[in-house]
């Protein structure tokens, strides 16, 4: 009974791991997985797949993207990850058990594995093409192991040919080697706020953020952005500090990915398709292979809106050959979108104006000149005003875009300026009307 | 290992699946063939002109079956899923009807129904195309960051392209308009902006790294071309901006807020500049030397103030004489192509080798019309002095970006034309008589997939006369070394 239950032991080891390691990336990593399905662009295609055998690991860079394709879907992500590491870890010790004979060194070093693994995927740019290449290789040692019993020379013939193979198909898995670290929880606060905002849960976003000890400004915009994309963003200005708009950052060069997809979002938000496709264009080249189908998605959006159907079609016709994409393409065609993307529409720019870079308050005029109902851009407009403690171009602004619209000032953030630029205009002679 | 393991893939694939035409309609329309290879003129030599067949939803149909006879004889005969033609039978059946026709018959499987269409026609032409292949610059439409772009060379009989410099070499780094000298690539030059920025000019087989930026004309070494001598090299040197339109139609405009022009003597080192080439009032740029190097060709504009007056920035193609002995400039500037009283503004000329004509681009304004969907390629006939659009080869789309083969006969040029986003490679020819033929997409081997999935946009292509050799891990060190060469003024 007792030899019984120790032999059980080690099993039910690996089973408090695996729930362990599940729920971590479950519930405290989950956004990571979101990151890495969305830095690739895994299609459905014959042409696509043989391009593979071009790169070194083939083998693990196709299964790798293949899998990570279906990250797409909640609970997928964390529970693949460690079902592969799961997969690593017994061909791990049935090789290392047929080799040494020895229960609990194979057990052991089966789960060291596994955990260095669970380790180097803190890094969220860690891919599962790594993961793959060690799980190859260990599953040529282990069948290798299948062999031991035979002559020599059939043992020598399988070890080399698994070598080849080891190293053709698997890079010798040396795409597993990651970085050991922490978990990165200040990227996977932003990569939560970043889904949260893409997949339209605002109120959650608001949540998580209001919770959040430190806030970057990034984290602050998508705020921020939910607020607005809430028609609230007079009301919850200086709910989060530092207050960061997005309207006076600028993108460039020297930028981050973050900033590049934070802009793709804004300008999109805002209406302004050409800033909003210059923003996913960078944030595309900026990631692994010039690939994101995140981007991808946003530059058929961005063109549907505009209007221009043969680039539209380009990124749909991509977007139809993904497994998770492929409904989504097939439902937005040019002439033929979802409602939010109509709505888009109405508020994209007619009259063509040329800027000489992406300053925002041009931008947001530009954009309150065609379509005057764009509350969105007017209330970042006044905000920035506000933010900037500039009375004079608020109270400007105010008169030029708000009241002829909406009429008097009904949030009490504006009430509450104009009640200002009042008291000052009486304390100062009216000179900043007279300027 | 790609080529057996897809030989064997294809082996199997074709003897499991070949689709043979059975109960064949016969259509009264034109396949719908992408790319648009109908009526095409090429050239002996070129690769083969592989094409998919589209249903009409634009989806690829299931399986084409094409014969192509030429009209003094031969034939060849492919069945796939798209006509991808074997190399060798293509260039010996164009060898053989060079001056005559090939007749193509496509026959295709839709939702299962085979149909077959009307014969086209595509055109061999008598005129050799006299190039190895093409160079070009390969980039994101993503100007700013520059992630992954290089310059490349394909060669024109086959699909194989080999990167020449990328910028993996270094960082960070954005190479620029690389320029041979008549489609000589022994003689080069290419400038490299970044951290480790300089102006590379390569000549009698050696490589000089030139400071980025020079002191006498405060600006770096822009838009280059070759003495026909090769003893110097016309550059620009430009203060570029980039701005954003509001509207998609043309997305971006770039535009010079200076610009000047000169001439480098690689062998002095110095730079001979003059006071017509650099005027306060007008912007000049894109140099280039006439095919005797007697005269230099440039664009000038006059200087309006930007951004206000932006659309009021119209180039016209101006000529100063050049004396290449004396290394001298003539006293005077002549108007050449006038396209201001037109309203139009002409920038990009390129002089074919053999002086009879003069490529330009023309648009509604600005010196950058890569955005421009009006902008289009025209023809000036140096003799006549009448200019026009060549209507064949251009598009609603952009046209852009061109140069001669060596022979004169055969040009390449940049289009947006396919998707209106991304810029492809197109070729065609000019007759004697001045007849332009219909441009063809750069060969590719599977040219749906390579336009589905290929996001890169060309642009500065060049003819080659041979393959370029450059050891891109020596050109990396010296770029890193920022060893440079110090330019002075003649």
């Amino acid at each position: 009974m007792k030899k019984n239950i120790i032999s059980i032991i080690p099993y039910i080891l690996v089973l408090v791991w695996a729930v362990v390691a599940w729920w971590f990336f479950q519930f405290h990593y989950e956004y990571s997985f979101y990151y890495k399905e969305q830095n690739q662009l895994f299609l459905w295609s014959q042409d696509y797949v043989m391009d593979y055998l071009d790169r070194p690991a083939w083998a693990a860079q196709l299964a790798g993207d293949f899998i990570t394709q279906f990250f797409y879907y909640t609970y997928v992500g964390a529970a693949v990850f460690v079902g592969l590491l799961l997969v690593t870890g017994d061909l791990t010790r049935r090789a290392l058990q047929r080799i040494t004979g020895c229960k609990w060194l194979s057990f052991g070093a089966a789960l060291v594995l596994m955990s260095v693994l669970a380790v180097f995927n803190f890094n969220p740019d860690y891919r599962m093409a790594g993961v793959m290449s060690v799980l190859g290789v260990v599953a040529l040692v282990y069948l290798c192991t299948l062999f031991l019993s035979f002559r020599w020379w059939i043992k020598g013939s399988v070890a080399v040919v698994a070598l080849v193979l080891a190293g053709w198909m698997f890079g010798f898995g040396a795409s597993g080697i990651g970085k050991f670290s922490k978990p990165y929880q200040e990227i996977e606060d932003y990569l939560a706020v970043d889904n949260l905002y893409y997949f339209g849960n605002y109120g959650e976003l608001a949540e998580r953020v209001l919770r959040m000890e430190k806030v970057s400004p990034v984290i602050s915009c998508y705020y921020y952005m939910a607020m607005a994309q809430n028609g609230i963003l007079p009301q919850a200005l200086g709910n989060v500090e530092p207050v960061d708009l997005g309207t006076l950052l600028h993108i460039g060069p020297e930028s981050t990915i973050q900033e590049m997809k934070l802009m793709n979002e804004f300008y999109f938000l805002l209406g302004d398709m050409t800033l909003a496709e210059r923003a996913a264009l960078l944030g595309c080249v900026s990631s692994p292979n010039n690939r994101n189908v995140r981007m991808i998605k946003r530059l058929a959006e961005v063109n549907l809106v505009a209007g221009d159907e043969e680039a539209a079609m380009k990124y749909l016709r991509l977007l139809d050959k993904t497994w998770a994409y492929r409904k989504w393409a097939k439902q937005n065609r040019p002439g033929r979108m979802n409602a939010r993307l109509e709505a888009k529409k109405a508020f994209a720019c007619k009259e063509d104006k040329v800027r000489l870079n992406d300053h925002c308050r041009v931008v947001l005029m530009g954009l309150l000149e065609t379509n005057p109902n764009n509350k969105i851009a007017l209330d970042y407009l006044l905000c920035t005003d506000i933010l900037v403690k500039e009375l004079g171009t608020f109270y400007q602004d105010y008169i030029t875009y708000y009241l002829p619209v909406y009429g008097e000032a009904k949030e009490p953030v504006y009430q509450e300026m104009l009640r200002m630029k009042k008291e000052y205009d009486e304390s100062n002679g009216n000179e900043l009307d007279k300027q | 290992m790609k080529k057996i393991i897809i030989a064997i893939w294809m082996s199997v694939f074709v003897l499991a699946c070949t689709d043979k035409p059975q109960d064949v309609a016969l259509m009264d329309e034109m396949p719908r063939i992408f790319p648009d290879y109908v009526d095409v003129t090429v050239p002996v030599g070129i690769a083969p002109l592989n094409f998919n067949v589209l249903d009409e939803k634009g989806k690829e149909v299931d399986a084409v079956d094409v014969v192509m006879k030429g009209s003094v004889g031969g034939e060849m005969h492919v069945n796939g899923e798209y006509a991808c033609w074997n190399e060798k039978d293509w260039h010996e059946l164009l060898e053989k009807n060079r001056g005559g026709k090939l007749k193509v018959v496509v026959c295709a499987k839709e939702q299962g129904q085979w149909k077959q269409y009307k014969e086209f026609e595509m055109h061999v032409s008598s005129d050799a195309l006299e190039a190895y292949g093409l160079t070009y610059r390969r980039i994101r439409p993503g100007y700013e960051v520059y992630s992954k772009m290089g310059i490349y060379q394909r060669n024109l009989s086959n699909f194989e392209e080999e990167a020449i410099i990328e910028n993996s070499v270094v960082t960070g780094m954005c190479i620029n308009c690389h320029t041979v000298n008549r489609t000589n690539p022994d003689q080069t030059t290419f400038h490299v902006r970044g951290m480790h920025g300089a102006t590379m000019v390569k000549s009698d087989g050696k490589r000089e790294w030139l400071k980025a930026q020079i002191d006498s004309i405060k600006g770096a070494m822009v838009y280059p071309y070759w003495h026909p001598t090769g003893r110097y090299c016309a550059y620009s040197t430009n203060k570029t901006s980039q701005s954003f339109h509001a509207v998609k139609e043309e997305r971006i405009e770039v535009f010079d807020q200076s610009s000047d022009v000169f001439v480098y003597h690689p062998e002095s080192k110095a730079i001979l500049l003059d006071s017509l080439l650099m005027t306060k009032s007008h912007y000049e740029t894109y140099p280039v030397f006439s095919y005797d190097g007697k005269s230099l060709y440039f664009c000038s504009s006059i200087a309006e103030p930007i951004p206000e007056r932006y659309r009021e920035i119209r180039y016209n193609i101006c000529r100063i004489d050049f004396d290449a002995e004396k290394g001298e400039f003539g006293n005077e500037v002549d108007t050449v192509f006038n396209a201001c009283v037109m309203g139009k503004s002409a920038t990009h000329p390129r002089p074919s080798y053999d002086g009879r004509y003069l490529m330009f681009t023309m648009a509604d304004y600005g010196c950058f019309p890569i955005w421009h969907k009006e902008a289009d390629n025209w023809l000036l006939d140096l003799k006549t002095g009448e200019a026009k659009p060549m209507d064949v080869a251009n598009s609603a789309d952009t046209d852009s970006w061109h140069n001669w083969d060596s022979g004169s006969k055969w040009f390449v040029f940049t289009s947006r034309r396919g998707d209106g986003l991304h810029t492809r490679l197109y070729l065609a020819s000019v007759s004697d008589d001045g007849k332009v033929t219909k441009p063809f997409l750069l060969p590719q081997q599977n040219p749906l997939k390579y336009d589905g999935e290929l996001f890169d946009s060309y642009n500065t292509p060049d003819f080659i006369s041979k393959s370029v050799e450059m050891d891109y891990r020596s050109v990396g060190r010296e770029i890193y070394s920022d060893e440079r060469i110090k330019v002075g003024v003649k």
